[in-house]
């Protein structure tokens, strides 16, 4: 056989199913790497999509009973046309239902009816005992609750207010309680997501840099640029996907599965959570396209071009 | 089919190659000897286009490399077989994997490719090893299998470092067998060594020499030995075969 140079590009259909063989032999390599890497890409959409289901949950089911209440209890020496005047502003901001001006004779009357037979504890006190105060009742539902907290430690900045106590119900507080929790799950949720995505993204790139071996001696065997990042675009473009896709079809199937209710229902409410069908093709392409970036940008070798240097330095 | 032109090389400020200036014919080895530290690798590595020298021209197959852009070097690469003297491998593929590479590096029809690196095994004698894992072989049959590589596809250009290292005076022979085979189908050989027997039975295979002493040819170097009843650059056809046959004439290597 007589030795002959070959000239140019080879026929694009074998380049592309020498492509399709190295990826499966890069693949067969690292193993080890690519599965670690597909699985965090699945656990982080697991917990994306669980922090986002949070997130776009429904309201409430409960809603409370009674609205909750601020009494601001002011300053003595406000005067009566300012005590008119921030109550009115008081009137107009949202949430709030009404307002009640209380003087302090007033309220130590109501305190006195309210302790009934014991009343005569209160003999001797006098009649400026008690500060004027405003009372301020909430609307109620699933806003008033966490409302009336933002809305009291505004008032207790103001000028003429000396203090203010929230009262609020046991619904309100079964509420407040509920929401803190689903926002405290929905921040761990979303910190999970975002330490897993960043794992996966670390593997994907420790699946290139392992295949920076390979890289050196396919270039120095002739191999151009893309054949041989090609392979390692597509590994990391694979991790990405299957991740991904082993998360939306475990989705599909939770949300068929009527016999498990609360399996169905989380299924639902984390595929609802990715936004749909739209979000989940959205999920499925963005993990696909970074898993596939990552690899490539990890497998890079620093490109030296100055006289002197290897072409393609040993590993 | 490759000529080196006043190419110099410095690596951290020690000059490696001064001005050299080296041909290597279609149809003849170029045996390169020296010294540890003459600058024997470097060479090589710059004849195939892996290294980029600090000054000079490299022309293979009329063309100048250093003249090229980056993207143009695998088109060169992939007419060069060259066999290091550290051969790597695509760890966890087979040996067969690893000598079908340049092959595929061209895009050659798989089923052609694997016969041709069958073939190419078989000239150094280890087509038994095709399915076995490069890592789990010994420095001397990984030598083979790296030359095998090399001579896989057919390429106008062979380059070798340091060929006998780790071998059996056999498989030397086989070495060089296998490179006046390359020779016979037209390739020009540059193999450097500093192993006495192996240069010793390639120069009476019709092998050209140059001495490299500190980067520069050494005084009087580039003799070509020519063998009985052939003619000085006359392609090797039909040597193995007879009292040309390497084998018979190598020795263990120094």
């Amino acid at each position: 056989m007589r030795a002959a140079a070959t000239v140019g590009a080879a026929p694009l259909l074998e380049r592309l199913r020498w492509g399709a063989r190295l990826t499966v032999q890069g693949l067969r390599r690292h193993r080890a790497l690519f599965w670690m890497s597909a699985a965090a890409f699945a656990c982080a959409t697991v917990a994306l999509a669980a922090g986002l289901a949070l997130a776009r949950a429904p309201a409430a089911t409960i809603t409370a009973s009674a609205s909750a209440q601020l009494v601001a209890f002011l300053n003595d020496d406000l005067p009566p046309g300012e005590r008119d005047a921030l109550a009115a502003v008081l009137r107009k901001l949202p949430g709030v239902a009404g307002v009640r001006l209380l003087p302090g004779d007033e309220a130590l009357g109501r305190m006195r009816a309210e302790l009934g037979p014991r009343a005569a504890l209160l003999d001797g006190v006098e009649d400026g005992f008690l500060p004027t105060t405003l009372e301020i009742a909430l609307r109620p539902g699933r806003q008033g609750a966490g409302r009336a907290d933002e809305l009291a430690w505004r008032l207790r900045r103001m000028a003429g207010i000396s203090d203010v106590d929230v009262l609020r119900n046991e619904a309100d507080h079964r509420l407040l309680t509920e929401q803190e929790t689903s926002r405290r799950l929905r921040l761990a949720l979303v910190g999970v997501s975002g330490v897993l995505g960043v794992t996966s993204l670390l593997l994907v790139a420790a699946l290139a840099r392992r295949r920076r071996a390979d890289t050196l001696i396919l270039e120095g065997l002739g191999f151009t640029a893309w054949a041989v990042s090609g392979p390692v675009f597509v590994a990391g473009a694979a991790a990405g996907a299957g991740g991904v896709s082993v998360v939306l079809v475990g989705l599909r199937i939770a949300e068929q599965l009527g016999s498990l209710r609360t399996l169905a229902s989380l299924g639902t409410a984390a595929a609802r959570g990715m936004g749909g069908g739209a979000g989940q093709a959205a999920a499925f392409g963005a993990a696909t396209l970074l898993g596939g970036a990552l690899a490539w940008w990890g497998m890079r070798l620093p490109r030296r071009t100055g006289r002197g240097d290897e072409l393609a330095p040993e590993a | 089919m490759l000529r080196l032109v006043a190419v110099t090389l410095r690596l951290g400020g020690e000059l490696i190659l001064d001005a050299l200036t080296v041909e290597a014919r279609a149809g003849e080895i170029l045996l390169i000897e020296g010294n540890r530290g003459a600058g024997k690798t470097k060479l090589l590595e710059v004849a195939a286009a892996r290294r980029q020298p600090d000054a000079g021209e490299v022309w293979i197959a009329d063309h100048d490399v250093t003249a090229l852009q980056r993207e143009s070097l695998p088109f060169v690469r992939r007419n060069i077989g060259f066999a290091e003297a550290t051969p790597r491998f695509l760890s966890h593929a087979t040996v067969l994997e690893n000598v079908m590479l340049p092959l595929a590096a061209r895009g050659e029809p798989a089923a052609w490719a694997r016969e041709a690196a069958v073939r190419a095994l078989g000239k150094v004698g280890i087509v038994s090893l095709g399915a076995h894992d490069p890592a789990r072989l010994s420095n001397g049959a990984r030598r083979l299998a790296a030359m095998a590589r090399a001579l896989a596809g057919v390429p106008p250009l062979v380059i070798v470092d340091d060929p006998s290292a780790s071998l059996s005076a056999v498989d030397a022979g086989a070495v060089l067998s296998a490179m006046c085979g390359a020779v016979e189908g037209g390739a020009a050989v540059v193999c450097a060594s500093a192993d006495g027997a192996f240069l010793a039975a390639a120069t009476a295979a019709g092998a050209r020499r140059l001495r490299l002493d500190a980067g520069r040819l050494a005084p009087g170097a580039g003799t070509m030995v020519a063998l009985p009843g052939r003619r000085a650059h006359e392609p090797l056809g039909g040597r193995a075969d007879s009292a040309l046959d390497p084998l018979g004439q190598l020795e263990l290597g120094s």
